[in-house]
């Protein structure tokens, strides 16, 4: 009969396989890490010009982008000759502290609710979908258009929220498996803009919102050397 | 026996992992929220609105419109507007001869008090709505004439202008922009009407500095216009049809 004491490995063994496994963790976790960061490595350039609108680099506050472990960020502002403004940002990812979800981040400031979400696809059939959301400022004067999504240098999106929280352990996964299997780069794409009091249902703003998205993501396909979607 | 623990709380745990996994992807849940009218599904009809059947902006010689004229300073502080209203008036409009001289177009003559003000000649084609002058008894001409939408009215067009703004002998380089942004109902002294909203903005340079004149225009078929606002620099004309009576009667 073994004793219940007894110990599972006896001599020297449990030392080295000790070592064995603090090794092979550590290599893991290094060549994690090594992926995570050429996942974080695509940052594509966006037009500076759409159609009406021309742009200004508006930079993300450093305050915000260190919260987010300072990924690489090109954050501009589109005006047209109306003076409507649409904000597009593309922030590449790579480790999960990059990852903060609008829809965590923008309500949990305590400002705005969301207060609206709608997911299809940006461009017509075949195209990557999006995730739309209203944030509503919790005044009731001032609501938000946003078209949220993450996408990947081989041509897909995805939609799924990633906040450190229960409910999103597949879409963790999936970012962790992307990463560090596949080798998948991403980046996430917020493009938004405020529903002026003239655009009473918000028309406008979906259409301004829509027309920089839709061209961005065909910059970011031609970035990544994709066919362009028709 | 002492040591080997059997793990009654396992099974449970396991369920539990299961149950959190059942959350996974947000992206399935249900849409909802009390603003899902602020978001159009590309490729699915989206409601308009019931317009009258006829011309954008009639030329029909002798109609006559009221308009009731409000003159507000507009300020923004602090993200609130501060509107003060600076006066109110009526004003008149007649629709003039359609000329084919060296301005072609109608002529919608501003009347204050039974005397002529103002005028405003715009040349409606089959194929579009433009601008050719506007201001007082020295008009400022656009030229070539400024194009305000192209027929039949699609939302969302847009239309773009580069010219010259000709005041007496003074020719002055500008750009434009319009767009049919929407189709509203919008609720007037004279009644209701289904409209398009045409927003254009005339940009030039007045003794070196650039200056902008935004202007909105709610076009009602068969009628005309029916709402216009006007913006020069903090102070916005808005006007609004009081009464509309066709060929003057």
């Amino acid at each position: 009969m073994v004793p219940d004491t007894a110990p599972i490995f006896p001599g020297r063994r449990p030392l080295a396989a000790m070592g064995v496994a603090i090794l092979l963790v550590a290599l893991f976790g290094g060549f994690a890490s090594a992926r995570f960061r050429h996942a974080g490595e695509w940052v594509p350039a966006i037009p500076n010009t759409i159609g009406h609108w021309e742009s200004i680099d508006s930079p993300i506050a450093a305050e915000i982008l260190e919260g987010l472990g300072n990924p690489p960020t090109i954050s501009k502002m589109y005006v047209n000759p109306l003076g409507e403004r649409v904000y597009a940002s593309v922030m590449a990812v790579g480790p999960f502290e990059n990852y903060h979800d609008p829809m965590v981040c923008i309500a949990g400031g305590g400002n705005f609710s969301m207060t609206a979400r709608e997911i299809f696809p940006l461009d017509g059939p075949g195209s990557g979908k999006i995730r739309a959301m209203i944030f509503r400022r919790r005044d009731g004067a001032v609501r938000m258009l946003m078209y949220y999504w993450q996408q990947s240098r081989d041509g897909s999106t995805d939609t799924s929220a990633r906040m450190g929280n229960y409910r999103d352990m597949l879409a963790r996964f999936d970012t962790g498996l992307g990463a560090v299997v596949i080798g998948r780069q991403t980046c996430l794409m917020r493009i938004h803009a405020f529903i002026r009091p003239d655009d009473p249902d918000g028309v406008q703003a979906q259409r301004n919102v829509e027309e920089i998205s839709r061209t961005i993501y065909q910059a970011l396909r031609r970035d990544a050397g994709l066919e362009p979607l028709k | 026996m002492k040591g080997v623990r059997p793990d009654r709380h396992g099974g449970r745990i396991g369920a539990l992992a299961l149950l959190a996994c059942a959350g996974c992807g947000m992206d399935h849940a249900e849409n909802k929220g009390t603003d899902t009218s602020f978001i159009r599904i590309p490729g699915k009809p989206t409601p308009s609105v019931p317009m009258k059947a006829g011309p954008v902006l009639p030329t029909r010689e002798k109609d006559r419109f009221q308009w009731h004229v409000t003159t507000h300073r507009r300020q923004v502080i602090d993200d609130a507007i501060k509107d003060q209203v600076l006066r109110e008036e009526e004003e008149e409009v007649i629709v003039g001869k359609t000329s084919d001289g060296p301005n072609p177009g109608t002529v919608f003559e501003i009347r204050k008090n039974g005397k002529p003000f103002r005028a405003e000649i715009f040349d409606v084609s089959s194929e579009q709505v433009r601008q050719v002058a506007a201001g007082l008894g020295d008009r400022v001409t656009m030229v070539p004439p400024l194009p305000l939408m192209r027929l039949p009215v699609r939302e969302g067009a847009e239309q773009d202008w580069i010219g010259v703004l000709q005041f007496r002998k003074v020719r002055t380089p500008g750009t434009a922009y319009s767009r049919v942004s929407a189709q509203e109902i919008v609720k007037t002294p004279a009644g209701e009407f289904g409209a398009w909203r045409v927003e254009t903005v005339i940009r030039t340079t007045i003794e070196g500095k650039p200056f902008a004149f935004p202007m909105t225009r709610w076009f009602a078929p068969g009628v005309g216009m029916v709402r216009q606002r006007l913006y020069v620099g903090n102070i916005l004309v808005e006007k609004e049809l009081v009464r509309y009576r066709p060929g003057g009667k």
